[in-house]
């Protein structure tokens, strides 16, 4: 009898600790899954990333196993993962399916929209065994987001936010900063058609006479004043509200509700701007 | 095909500058955005004026000056090169210019210097392949032709190169820059680029005559007293100056330098003295037109977006140009 309860017990014990087991050697395909899996605890079972992944500080000392859209096969097979996760609108297709080939086991997340990306977080979150995490990480976005919301009361200004120069690639419905800028208690100017990154010539821009203008053309630095100093007319030129802000805090990702306060503070005048650089005047 | 006379040299060019400045006008009319014509010349409404001026005008001048450019360098090189598929970028110009804005774009230089790095780099190429393709002080055409075209591709196995390293947002910019595009950047670097189209396209007509000559070969033309040898110098750097301004503002527009020249002599005939500046003319109405629509073709669609003008140039040209040729074809049959 006792040695049936003793093989019971182990086997018992045994199931149970490998249900907790977690993946201990992930990669990640996308900035923004980085980031999230340093946020939930998992930081230190993460053995490849992105060339582009940066944050948090000590996602840097991580292996780069892949560029922006695709694996580099041979430093995936020697990072040796048990789980990749990538994002299921822009990893490529072709590079996915030659991991899976190669026996790997890949998990795809949609990060879209908000709901999306919430969504997303949970399920990584159960996926890597750390469930209560993701909830409050997906709970403390949620709640700043409403926050913001309530804070940025009656007048809704018209802002243009510019992803690039030559060609000037500007944020369009359906986009995902076109739900911040909605969120934020702003209009987003380029609201026409369905194009969610359209190339807008210097007419456009005129016509659509911005308040202000988020420039993030050239990353996080200063902008380049110069190219829209000569759009007289724009009220966002006139009235000095030309700002930049970080891109890369806008990552579907736990820096989403430092992105959504400093957007607005950036879009509405009446808060104070600390930290937002403003123009030079012209 | 009649010859040359001084009347339909005049009559013709007189029609083509008509029918430039009716184009301009037009784009200047035309546009995705609404302008309120009463509030323009009252001078009340400023966003009208600064669409009309700041955005359209410039752009329209561009326009012209790259057209011009490239059509009557495309006429020239396919009399130099005596090959009817020559296009202004053949002789490896382009090469120099596109490597050099890519390098700059590659090391973040500020885009108003991009420009002046991609005409030096265009000077520096016209110079490289000028040296290389000298034999015994001579140029001949073969080996010009051969150094032009592998220049070409080392420098774009280069831009190829570069754009697998740099970050996406620059690898966008290079695209946009090889696909080419007329969104201005200032108005000083159009007028610096028009001094340099007009002073190349000066020299071009001064010797287009001359271009006749020089499809008869070196030897037939020496023998009528026209110095092959000198007379594409001055075509080699005349085009250059064009070509390298063109491309270092506008990027590499292509198909005008090719057909507009084979489209203007299938009209008017293929004496040089009237088709080189016949070419220019028709170069600088096709872009001004084409880049009309670029701008404003799918705006009010549910995808707003600019097309590069580029993808316009070949859309419209392609077919254009074979129911010219179409036409041309059916009336030596009869």
């Amino acid at each position: 009898m006792t040695m049936k309860i003793k093989i019971f017990t182990l086997v018992f014990l045994l199931c149970w600790s490998t249900s907790a087991y977690a993946f201990e050697r992930i990669v990640s395909l996308k900035p923004n899954i980085t980031e999230i899996l340093f946020e939930l605890g998992v930081g230190d079972q993460v053995v490849g990333v992105t060339t582009y992944c940066d944050y948090p500080v000590a996602a840097k000392d991580v292996a780069r196993v892949a560029d922006y859209i695709k694996p580099f096969a041979e430093k995936l097979i020697v990072a040796s993962p048990d789980l990749v996760i990538g994002s299921q609108e822009n990893t490529s297709k072709k590079a996915i399916w030659q991991i899976k080939e190669m026996g790997y086991r890949v998990e795809l997340f949609p990060f879209t929209t908000l709901d999306e990306t919430l969504n997303s977080i949970r399920r990584i979150a159960s996926l890597v065994g750390k469930k209560e995490n993701g909830e409050k990480l997906a709970a403390k976005i949620e709640s700043a987001m409403r926050g913001v919301a309530k804070g940025s009361a009656k007048s809704k200004p018209r802002v243009l936010v510019v992803w690039g120069q030559r060609p000037m690639v500007v944020t369009g419905p359906g986009s995902f900063m076109d739900e911040l800028i909605k969120v934020v208690g702003a209009v987003n100017v380029a609201n026409r058609g369905s194009m969610k990154y359209p190339h807008w010539s210097k007419e456009n821009v005129i016509a659509a006479n911005p308040d202000v203008i988020v420039d993030m053309s050239m990353g996080s630095e200063e902008v380049d004043y110069a190219s829209w100093k000569e759009l007289v007319s724009v009220s966002a030129v006139k009235n000095d509200r030309i700002v930049t802000l970080n891109d890369s805090l806008f990552r579907a990702g736990p820096r989403l509700p430092e992105a959504v306060r400093q957007l607005a503070i950036a879009v509405h005048e009446n808060w104070s701007p600390s930290f937002v650089r403003r123009g030079q005047g012209r | 095909m009649t010859h040359l006379t001084r009347n339909k040299f005049f009559a013709v060019n007189a029609v083509l500058v008509v029918l430039l400045i009716i184009t301009c006008m037009a784009a200047l009319l035309i546009g995705p955005e609404r302008v309120n014509w009463h509030g323009l010349i009252d001078g009340t409404d400023i966003m009208s004026y600064a669409i009309v001026f700041v955005s359209r005008l410039p752009r329209i001048i561009l326009a012209g000056i790259v057209g011009l450019a490239l059509a009557s360098s495309g006429g020239a090189y396919q009399a130099l090169l005596r090959n009817p598929l020559a296009d202004p970028f053949i002789l490896g110009i382009a090469g120099g210019a596109a490597l050099a804005s890519v390098l700059s774009i590659g090391f973040g230089v500020p885009f108003a210097l991009v420009s002046i790095a991609a005409f030096v780099g265009a000077l520096a190429a016209m110079t490289i392949i000028f040296s290389l393709a000298k034999a015994k002080g001579r140029l001949p055409v073969h080996t010009l032709l051969l150094t032009g075209v592998v220049f070409n591709a080392f420098c774009f196995a280069l831009i190829l190169f570069i754009n697998s390293v740099v970050r996406m947002e620059q690898a966008y910019q290079i695209l946009f820059l090889l696909i080419g595009n007329l969104e201005v950047t200032s108005i000083t670097t159009v007028m610096i680029a028009a001094c340099f189209v007009g002073l190349g396209f000066a020299l071009l007509c001064w010797v287009s005559g001359r271009m006749n000559v020089m499809s008869l070969g070196d030897e037939q033309a020496n023998a009528l007293g026209v110095d092959a040898e000198r007379t594409r110098r001055v075509i080699f750097i005349a085009t250059s100056l064009m070509v390298g301004a063109a491309v270092s503002v506008a990027g590499l527009v292509g198909f005008v330098g090719l057909f507009i020249p084979h489209a203007v002599r299938l009209i008017f005939g293929s004496d040089h003295r009237l088709l080189i500046p016949a070419s220019g003319f028709v170069g600088a109405i096709f872009l001004i037109a084409a880049d009309t629509a670029a701008r404003t073709m799918l705006m009010h669609t549910s995808t707003p977006t600019q097309l590069p003008v580029g993808v316009i140039t070949a859309l419209i040209g392609a077919p254009a140009f074979m129911i010219l040729l179409k036409r041309q074809l059916r009336g030596t049959e009869v």
